[in-house]
């Protein structure tokens, strides 16, 4: 409602999570200055902005915090396991002054205790200062972050500048004193000693000069000699041009001729002998001085340039985070949306071209498609995040669930840097948790067992994120009890689940617990065991269009994984069509297409069955599914895929290929319409829809069941 | 404020002491000049001299310049704190050959 107090919000909720990670950092590396001191700032600043925008009680309460971490900081403070909980409480507490500003008589309570905790830690004689309410505390000068940017100086003093004393040798020490310079000297001018005249300046300097004191203070250094030199002054990189690519360093090439050292022409003829230089190990700079186009010195000033600019661009991306522009959620989903309907308008715009044969027009389209698709990349780039930022949300799940079941767990995270789709990652953190939980609660033992049994007391939860193909791969592994195939077995039994004669592998086993109302857990906890949410889980992490499944080995630990895929927002797929409707199946399910003549087809206990190879694979007729009548054709194709190993085929009137697909939402009417994913715009505005073969399968399974 | 120019053992070897700025690179230019015509290298001790400008940094460049022109060569030999804060500035200890020090006197 209060525009000021969202920023305010927003800000101390991103200070809080640096403030959470800190502490568990020091949590297990007590010894950690840096954390120290990341603790110390994100509290100073809270404080900071909570009283400057009139959040007393807030900044009255972080200022005691502050105050313990001083301590920390000059060394009267050991950090220690009750001081991180006490600061992590604390850290909760901020967090629920932050949600309820009006603090209730029990916030305020709960405030009172945890003070009062922390004034026992603290040495006898340092008892915490009365806060002063009116103090406005001021951001300390390394808070500030300073805009750095990078010029180019050209300096080519006049040529009687020595003998009007004006000696440019100060002038560049001045320039080396603002910033980080790196200076080339053109020696190119300076005669030999028989015809130089010791008054004259043949000199000229290119400077690279990365400053934070801004073009005035360069201008300044100039002010006598402005009219007399030849000097210039471009700014090359700047904090405003960072970009989430590939940091872009310029070849070679195009900075001389930016820096008027080369002619394109030039350039274009030197870039022309690379082929055969590459042969030879030879570069552009190289080419260019053996043909007598740059000098050597030239060629060395724009090595310097460029090696800076890579440097200054590197590691500005260090110093991103702080940088970034936020950016409402639904304005990327908008442009995601946008974007959607110009890739659809896109195939249109192609299609037509292609039609009417005008050699124009399709190389129009070539061009937006070639754009379209890149803008496309980059918009779904502008979604994705990397998962690390939920890493460090669990990170204080399994210090906390460790303490209350008394067991010794330690995280290990691999991966944080895994981008994901904003969306995925949102949907993915709450079933995270859940697995998590089940790893801390049902894998891993309490220390006694755990020594008895032979293995270190120390539990290890491991976290791991890596990319394998269009997927990202999530695993939570443990190295606790596993799963005991057999009590499962019996538990299914138990309840009903499984028939008794039935006879299931190991793995297919492990993958019971997704079933609903299955728990294994003796004693129900706190925690978990009392049979929702694995369920849940795998539902949530099927509405991603991903998979989880499990794998255990009794008295070593288990493995969760789930796969998902990087976005949700596109699908690569297979364009069918039945009786003149279009159908999309996406691609990373379909095995092969085989051809369905009128005498293979045979039906069997109402399900279709044909023989790919050797092994007889289930198909549905999508024209019968989907009760369509027409003409069918001679020939039918058989789509065959793949599903967590089972294979299925959809037998349709027509394969036309691939097509790389927006999925739009069927809308709020159709939207559980089982079998169906979505559906799509096609370049000639047709419909198209995408099934969604996992759940038309079973629903085939489902229907065959009862006609059997 | 000195030049001092010897042959020790087929090389010149040439000491400047004091200034090397535009008050004293004229007279030098002429004694060094004198010696390029031989066909000796050049060592130049700089060890003592208490400042440089541009003036005198553009001499040693032209002297280099002279010297290699006839295939011999302009070497260094120990260099005053004072030029060698030059040289690394305008990044020319490579181009020079000087060597740098781990502690410059």
């Amino acid at each position: 409602m209060n525009s000021v107090e969202d920023v305010f919000n927003e800000e101390a909720a991103e200070l809080l999570v640096t403030l959470e990670a800190a502490l568990l950092e020091l949590d297990d590396d007590p010894g950690d200055t840096e954390s120290v001191d990341s603790a110390f700032r994100a509290m100073h600043t809270i404080k900071g902005s909570g009283s400057m925008f009139g959040f007393d009680k807030l900044a009255s309460f972080t200022h005691h915090l502050e105050d313990a971490f001083d301590m920390v900081r000059s060394g009267d403070l050991v950090v220690s396991k009750e001081l991180i909980s006490i600061a992590l409480g604390s850290l909760d507490h901020i967090r629920r002054l932050l949600e309820d500003k009006d603090s209730t008589p029990a916030l305020e309570t709960e405030g009172i205790i945890l003070l009062k905790q922390l004034t026992k830690l603290l040495p006898a004689d340092e008892t915490l200062p009365e806060l002063d309410d009116n103090e406005t505390p001021v951001l300390s000068e390394s808070e500030k972050i300073a805009a750095t940017s990078t010029y180019r100086i050209r300096v080519s003093p006049a040529v009687d500048a020595l003998s009007h004393g004006m000696d440019p040798l100060p002038i560049l020490r001045e320039l080396a004193e603002l910033g980080t310079v790196n200076i080339t000297t053109m020696l190119s001018n300076v005669p030999k000693l028989a015809e130089l005249d010791p008054e004259s300046c043949h000199l000229i300097w290119n400077l690279i000069l990365t400053t934070e004191k801004g073009r005035n203070s360069i201008d300044d250094a100039f002010i006598f000699v402005m009219d007399d030199w030849s000097v210039s002054v471009e700014v090359i990189e700047e904090d405003t041009h960072w970009s989430d690519e590939e940091e872009v360093v310029k070849p070679l090439g195009e900075i001389l001729l930016e820096r008027g050292d080369a002619t394109s022409a030039q350039v274009e003829e030197a870039i022309q002998h690379i082929e055969e230089a590459v042969v030879q190990r030879k570069r552009t700079g190289d080419v260019l001085i053996e043909k007598g186009s740059v000098s050597r010195e030239q060629v060395q000033a724009a090595l310097a340039e460029q090696q800076i600019v890579r440097a200054q661009s590197k590691k500005r991306k260090g110093k991103q985070v702080s940088l970034n522009v936020k950016v409402p959620a639904e304005r990327l989903d908008t442009l995601m949306d946008l974007m959607g309907e110009l890739v659809i308008a896109q195939s249109r715009l192609n299609q037509s071209a292609s039609v009417l044969m005008d050699s124009d027009l399709t190389n129009v389209a070539e061009e937006i498609e070639r754009l379209s698709t890149e803008l496309r990349d980059n918009t779904l780039g502008l979604r994705m995040l990397p998962i690390g930022t939920t890493f460090a949300r669990f990170r204080r799940l399994v210090r906390d669930l460790s303490n209350e079941l008394g067991k010794d767990i330690e995280l290990v995270t691999e991966g944080a840097e895994t981008e994901l789709d904003k969306t995925v990652i949102d949907s993915l953190a709450d079933p995270l948790v859940h697995l998590i939980r089940n790893s801390i609660d049902h894998g891993i033992e309490l220390p006694e067992v755990r020594e008895a049994a032979g293995k270190v007391s120390k539990g290890t939860v491991h976290l791991s994120a890596t990319y394998s193909e269009s997927n990202v791969v999530i695993k939570i592994k443990d190295d606790g009890a596993g799963i005991d195939a057999n009590i499962i077995r019996a538990k299914a039994i138990e309840r009903g689940v499984l028939e008794e004669d039935s006879t299931l592998s190991p793995e297919e086993l492990y993958n019971l617990v997704f079933e609903a109302g299955f728990t294994t857990a003796k004693t129900i906890t706190n925690v978990s065991g009392r049979g929702v949410g694995m369920d849940v889980v795998k539902r949530s992490i099927e509405a991603l269009r991903g998979k989880v499944w499990i794998d255990s080995e009794l008295g070593r630990g288990s493995t969760v994984t789930v796969e998902l895929p990087l976005t949700l927002a596109i699908i690569d797929g297979l364009l069918m069509k039945v009786n003149g409707d279009y159908f999309v199946l996406p691609l990373s399910l379909v095995e092969e297409c085989i051809e369905l003549t009128t005498d293979d087809s045979e039906k069997r206990n109402g399900n279709r069955l044909i023989e790919v190879r050797g092994e007889t694979v289930p198909y549905v007729r999508l024209r019968e599914w989907f009760g369509q009548e027409g003409d069918v054709p001679n020939i039918e194709q058989i789509v065959v895929t793949r599903i967590e190993g089972t294979r299925f085929g959809l037998a349709v009137d027509e394969v036309i290929g691939q097509h790389q697909t927006v999925i739009k939402s069927l809308g709020k009417l159709y939207e559980d319409t089982k079998g169906l994913l979505g559906a799509t715009i096609l370049g000639d505005g047709t419909v198209a829809l995408i099934m969604d073969v996992p759940n038309l399968s079973n629903d085939v399974e489902l229907v065959s069941k009862t006609i059997h | 404020m000195s030049i001092e120019i010897n042959n020790e053992q087929g090389v010149w070897h040439t000491r400047i002491e004091g200034e090397l700025t535009i008050y004293t690179t004229g007279e030098y230019r002429e004694a060094l000049l004198e010696k390029c015509d031989t066909q000796l290298g050049m060592e130049l001790e700089l060890v003592d001299v208490t400042e440089m400008d541009t003036s005198g940094l553009q001499l040693i460049l032209a002297l280099k310049k002279q010297l290699e022109e006839r295939g011999q060569a302009l070497s260094f030999n120990t260099v005053s704190k004072a030029v060698l804060d030059i040289f690394e500035m305008l990044h020319l200890t490579e181009t020079l050959g000087v060597k740098v020090e781990g502690e410059a006197g």
